[in-house]
């Protein structure tokens, strides 16, 4: 605390406090003044209202000592001005005054003045309450000066967040998201909660949403959400499957992101043929499945650590196969919405989610009324995080005509055809690690630039493919499939065998004839299996698509047939030739009988 | 305190208790529980038992005791049921030993 003897020590510079005088009185004037003066002051003076309202624009004191009773115009009406036209520049202004009354003195601050004084004047007690005037001037003054900055700052921050917000719209694709049997909420500003939420179609139509949340909030949570949806589209487009992008995914993020940061997240493939659905979670709440014909919810709970922990050796390949039927709906979520909470701090949890989800006889109504119990539940109570939801409705008729609809991009373009040769050797190792697939058909676009015909290249070579490892060198019954829990346990048993897998192995071999308009591409597929006899599934496949019993499998082979020209099943079953024509005028090859 | 440590008899393991909400308020606090250790010279035991709550923040912070405990195990104890479906949605069994 600064005594009144300290202000001696202003040097009577140009960085020493002015004050404007104000008084009619000559004496006045001068006895201020010399205080002022003594105690290292500047001075300026004015004879009235009128001058000392004119003084301050000109001189910019620091502080105003102001009569009342003055000619032209008194102190309280000048008090009045200066005030007003100091905007935000405080000058602080004390009367210095020969009236006592109550009247006179209370009109002094009502008038917008600071503090008073009254005649005969106490020279310690004036400079007193001068430098206390100073001190809150300066307090005032930061103040407004760091409410500047807050403000600059605010809109710095806000015109960031918008550049970054139209950086994160381009980057977070999700157009495939848009169809009539998916619905979905999250908020424009959900990425600055970490909130994620990414749709795709691989080649063959398969739909890939990843709905994920990062840790933390702000600019720190959403810069992670740029990396992965880049991973996830470009893999999406070549054809990998989801558990692959994960992988990818957890890679990526392992090495960018500081320990302590990761991305809980849930990446699902929803097969455009057969509507079953293949789910990768790790760290999410649980997925829930409604059925259509009971109501009754199942759930998929995550198996997995989140994104980003660790590196391979921590990502788990394991995932979870779901037998979808037209009408059954699945839901994804962020803890958003199980965490939601009400004024009194109780959370909406999982419980009241599957009571909105079950209840009713109207599905399609089920999304809305989850979005209003959420909202009534809160009632208003401030979010503490966002609420990012997904409803996938399965119908499979939809599914597939929008598999049909994806035949678009690169146009007719025209290509020589020329003639070549490849094959492949998979040895147990790399078909334990590796998904041929997406490489295959990117290859064989690359050479050929058969762009219009990938979705038809990815599926013939995906059946051919999992024929030859899932039933040739695994060994596995497709028969199994044909009950919900047996295509559980179809996929259990692949996972383990292929894990386990020591021989065996798969040769992909791919010729290509130029013809007169295009040319024909023959794929050879063989396995180390005993083979298997082809009549059996010819039979088999003639009653399946009508026989909603057999709706998961046998089906691949009826569709090789549809897709190819010519298929041929060589004795004792462990060689499959297809022959795929095509034609440079048309976008396909050959009519689809299925259309 | 919403962070204490004691010392287990051979000094070999240190126990962190939280106490009341486990989220990034304990930030500070829990860092400083175990930075005054050099990096990989104990095992860790965090209990639970008066945690509240847990938010993903604070399972940033498991995985950073983690990665200083380096060879050492971290093992997370005494958690009541709200913490243990978080531990449990995020498998965190599967890098920690909870009990």
């Amino acid at each position: 605390m600064q005594t009144a003897e300290n202000i001696i020590q202003y040097p009577l510079d140009k960085t020493s406090p002015k004050v404007l005088v104000v008084d009619d009185s000559k004496t006045n004037r001068q006895i201020l003044k010399t205080i002022l003066k003594d105690h290292g002051y500047r001075v300026a003076t004015a004879r009235n209202g009128h001058e000392a309202v004119e003084a301050v624009a000109v001189a910019h004191p620091d502080i105003v000592l102001m009569d009342i009773n003055m000619p032209l115009m008194n102190g309280y009406e000048a008090v009045r001005r200066i005030k007003q036209g100091a905007g935000q520049t405080v000058i602080p202004v004390m009367f210095v005054t020969s009236l006592t009354d109550d009247a006179s003195l209370a009109t002094c601050l009502d008038s917008g003045g600071d503090d008073f004084i009254t005649f005969p004047i106490n020279e310690t007690i004036l400079m007193a309450r001068i430098h206390a005037l100073l001190r809150n001037r300066e307090r005032a003054r930061r103040l407004i000066e760091q409410e500047k900055q807050l403000s600059r700052y605010e809109d710095m921050v806000a015109r960031e967040q918008e550049v970054a917000t139209s950086i994160f719209r381009a980057v977070m694709k999700r157009d495939e998201l848009d169809a009539e049997n998916i619905r979905y909420s999250i908020s424009p500003m959900a990425v600055f909660n970490g909130d994620l939420l990414l749709g795709a179609r691989t080649p063959n139509g398969d739909l890939q949403i990843l709905l994920g949340d990062f840790t933390g909030h702000g600019l720190g949570a959403s810069i992670g959400s740029l990396p992965t949806s880049e991973i996830f589209h470009a893999m999406a487009a070549k054809g990998f499957g989801i558990v692959d992008i994960m992988a990818e995914i957890n890679r990526r993020l392992h090495s960018l992101m500081p320990t302590g940061m990761f991305l809980v997240a849930a990446g699902i493939e929803i097969s455009a043929r057969t509507g079953s659905a293949m789910v990768w979670a790790g760290g999410v709440p649980d997925i829930l499945i409604r059925r259509f014909g009971s109501g009754s919810i199942e759930h998929i709970a995550a198996r997995h650590l989140p994104l980003g922990i660790g590196g391979d050796e921590l990502f788990e390949r394991s995932f979870d196969m779901l037998a979808l039927e037209p009408g059954d709906r699945l839901y994804m979520l962020t803890d958003g919405v199980t965490e939601a909470e009400n004024a009194s701090g109780e959370m909406f949890g999982i419980g009241r989610l599957k009571q909105s989800i079950g209840e009713h006889a109207d599905p399609d109504g089920i999304f809305d009324r989850v979005m209003t119990n959420l909202e009534t539940f809160r009632a208003g109570h401030a979010q503490n995080d966002d609420v990012t939801l997904l409803e996938y409705v399965c119908n499979p008729g939809l599914e597939h005509r929008i598999s049909q609809r994806l035949r678009i991009g690169a146009g007719s373009r025209r290509q020589v055809s020329t003639e070549w040769h490849i094959d492949m050797h998979l040895n147990a190792e790399a078909l334990r690690d590796f998904d041929p697939r997406p490489v295959v058909t990117q290859l064989v676009m690359d050479v050929q630039g058969l762009y219009n015909h990938r979705e038809r290249l990815f599926t013939i070579l995906a059946e051919l493919f999992s024929n030859a490892l899932d039933h040739g060198v695994l060994g596995l019954d497709s028969a199994m499939k044909r009950s919900s829990e047996g295509f559980s346990e179809y996929y259990r048993l692949r996972a383990e065998r292929l894990a386990a897998l020591a021989d065996g192995w798969v040769d992909i071999s791919l010729n290509h004839q130029p013809s007169m308009d295009g040319g024909q591409l023959n794929i050879q597929i063989s396995d180390s299996g005993a083979g298997f006899d082809p009549k059996i599934l010819e039979q088999a496949t003639d009653r399946v698509c009508h026989d909603n019993a057999e709706l998961f499998c046998g089906r691949g082979f009826s569709l090789l047939r549809q897709l190819c020209d010519n298929i041929i099943v060589h004795p004792p079953g462990n060689l499959t030739e297809a022959a795929y024509a095509w034609r440079h005028d048309t976008e396909h090859a050959n009519p689809h009988p299925g259309e | 305190m919403p962070v204490t440590t004691t010392l287990s008899a051979d000094q070999k393991e240190k126990i962190i208790s939280i106490n009341g909400r486990f989220d990034f308020t304990a930030h500070q606090d829990f860092i400083k529980a175990y930075k005054s250790d050099e990096k990989g010279e104990k095992a860790y035991v965090v209990d639970l038992r008066n945690a509240d709550y847990m938010d993903s923040s604070a399972m940033g912070m498991l995985l950073q005791l983690r990665e200083y405990a380096a060879q050492h195990r971290v093992a997370l104890k005494n958690a009541n049921e709200t913490v243990m479906e978080v531990l449990r949605i995020a498998n965190f069994g599967k890098l920690f030993q909870v009990q």
